[in-house]
């Protein structure tokens, strides 16, 4: 017995402190969040985008702009206090587009609008000229715009009520400035107002859609995972229930029929033969179900690993030649000379399909032979091709025999017995692996079924010459 | 049938299914092995340590203490490390057995057993961890 116990390889104690930061810059620049968190967060992080380029461009224009267009503002205290408010502006707004970027953006969007409003505001008051107020309710509309992502649509018409209110108040503050010359910034102000509440009532209503959307269709999502992870467990349930019993079954009469319960007259022991029999096809029986349901949850993956294509055949024909034998029927394996070593595949599943095949070739061959081969069609196109001498199939029935409890009719299952299911398996697998299977038959003399499915031939592998014997 | 393929050997068998001890111990027993028996892990493990079984083929799903416990409680006593215990279940899923040799278990048997073949199915489950058998 080798320990099984792993021990923390001491690069991860190293690695941790540095794994922590990057954890917690994730948590903050990350958040869970919902869709309208996301969407605010995203809005929030454009805007404060735009706001941090234009507002210090804005204020240092303003300052410049009426000194052009009135060359008597010259106070340069005037100035000096412009320009630290507007490099006290960029900071701020620069710190405040950070914060947008991480989950405390609504805290970053607030500062945003904050200081626009104010520094708005500020350059008003000290300088309220008919064209300042005018530019500066434009950017004043930006922080609606801001506010109008964080706030509700209540909130938002108080903060345009507000904002027309400011513009109201600045002739009273100047006599220079009459209600006349700010009729147009007011009549902005509006038209500004309902554009951006109309707009944001309809991206609410579009976000509700979305959020009760993505509600819905991740209930839907959890629901499937339950149902499939109960009919899983129904699956496993059903396959150990039965088996129980079963074995049981199978095991007493195997210990009966070894002799070990006692000498058994001629009679006892056929009829424990033919429980023996029995338990055996309902243990297939019961195999083909589970594996056609596992199937058909989706709960059968395919594997894609390196196998011996040779070995593979030959242990097919290995554990079929003994029923082969009891009907005196050839079993032969053709090797295709240009079988590489090693291909790509799920071989469990493959040696499924062949075992199907031949078991559903033997049972329908009352003389003559099975063959089983492996051929090349193309670069990556291998076919498995079973060919019998049996009975074959009437035309109408060949359609049907991959279905499920399909054999050609009801006398026939009596007659040839098997569940009815290793053809559909066969078909289901295909499928699976990207293939297909064809049958090809002729009344009386026989069919060809031909899998043909994808196998990539590994890296490296020599092509083998294998005489079959 | 009489042979003597098992002589010597001390065989605890755990399992609910009444059934299903009754048929192995059949079985081992006309190979002329010693065969405890046990309903669930708890009883197993008494079992383990008054007897020190050389082999020990255990279900898996069990009431009280199930196979998986069992083999915990058994690799950590005396003696336990060494003894081979192979798994005998009705669940057939794939991915089993990669689980059944990973929670420490030498082999693994999937039921219905076959009686027919039960002594070289253990006997390759166990591969050479017992030069002793057969």
């Amino acid at each position: 017995m080798t320990a099984t116990t792993t021990s923390v390889p001491p690069k991860a104690a190293m690695k941790s402190s540095i794994w922590q930061i990057g954890k917690a810059w994730e948590w903050l620049t990350r958040p869970t969040e919902s869709v309208r968190q996301q969407e605010r967060r995203r809005q929030a992080r454009l805007l404060s985008s735009m706001l941090v380029i234009f507002i210090p461009l804005m204020i240092v224009a303003s300052i410049l702009v009426p000194q052009f267009a009135n060359p008597t503002v010259t106070n340069t205290f005037q100035t000096a206090i412009f320009i630290y408010l507007a490099l006290g502006a960029a900071l701020v707004l620069g710190g405040a587009y950070a914060l947008s970027r991480t989950r405390y953006y609504e805290w970053g969007a607030l500062i945003t609008v904050s200081v626009i409003s104010l520094s708005t505001f500020a350059v008003i008051v000290s300088n309220p000229a008919p064209f300042v107020i005018q530019s500066m309710t434009v950017y004043l509309s930006m922080a609606l715009l801001l506010a109008s992502i964080l706030l509700s649509l209540r909130g938002l018409l108080v903060v345009s009520a507000l904002n027309i209110l400011a513009t109201l108040i600045f002739p009273l503050l100047d006599p220079q400035v009459t209600y006349g010359t700010i009729v147009p910034s007011i009549a902005f102000d509006i038209i500004m107002a309902v554009i951006i509440a109309l707009s944001a009532s309809i991206r609410q209503r579009d976000l509700s859609q979305i959020e009760e959307q993505s509600r819905n269709l991740s209930k839907a999502v959890e629901q499937a995972e339950i149902a499939n992870k109960l009919k899983d467990q129904f699956l496993a349930n059903m396959s150990h229930e039965l088996r129980t019993p079963l074995n049981a079954i199978i095991g007493f009469t195997e210990v009966m029929l070894m002799g070990l319960a006692g000498e058994l007259n001629p009679q006892i022991e056929r009829a424990a033969q033919r429980i023996h029999f029995n338990s055996e096809r309902l243990l297939k029986l019961i195999d083909d179900v589970l594996d056609i349901a596992k199937i058909e949850a989706g709960r059968v993956e395919i594997l894609r690993r390196p196998f011996e294509p040779a070995e593979l055949l030959e242990s097919v024909e290995m554990s079929l030649r003994p029923q082969a034998t009891k009907k005196a029927l050839k079993l032969v394996t053709v090797l295709d000379p240009n079988l590489p070593k090693q291909l790509f595949g799920d071989a469990k599943r493959l040696e499924q399909i062949l075992e199907n095949l031949v078991t559903n070739a033997m049972k329908f061959t009352e003389q003559g032979s099975v063959t089983i081969s492996l051929q090349r069609q193309s670069a990556e196109e291998w076919a498995i091709v079973v060919i019998d001498t049996g009975i074959g199939i009437p035309p109408h029935a060949q359609e049907t025999i991959f279905e499920k409890f399909r054999q050609i009719d009801g006398t026939s299952r009596r007659a040839y017995g098997g569940t009815g299911l290793g053809l559909a398996i066969v078909r289901e697998l295909a499928l699976l692996m990207d293939g297909n299977v064809k049958v090809k038959t002729s009344l009386g003399s026989g069919s060809t079924f031909t899998v043909t499915l994808p196998l990539l031939v590994p890296e490296g592998t020599s092509n083998v010459w294998k005489t079959p014997n | 049938m009489e042979n003597s393929k098992l002589d010597g050997w001390r065989v605890l068998v755990v399992d609910d299914e009444p059934d299903s001890i009754d048929v192995v111990t059949m079985v081992l027993s006309a190979s002329g092995a010693t065969v405890f028996t046990a309903a669930n892990g708890q009883e197993g493990l008494v079992i383990f340590k008054q007897r020190q079984p050389t082999l020990i083929l255990t279900d898996l799903s069990m009431p009280e203490m199930d196979g998986w416990e069992l083999i915990k409680e058994i690799r950590q006593s005396k003696n336990g490390h060494t003894t081979p215990v192979i798994a005998l279940t009705a669940h057939a899923m794939s991915g089993d057995k990669e689980r059944v040799l990973a929670g420490g278990f030498d082999g693994y048997l999937s039921k219905p057993l076959k009686m027919f073949t039960l002594l070289d199915d253990l006997k390759s489950c166990l591969g050479s961890k017992t030069p002793g058998l057969l």
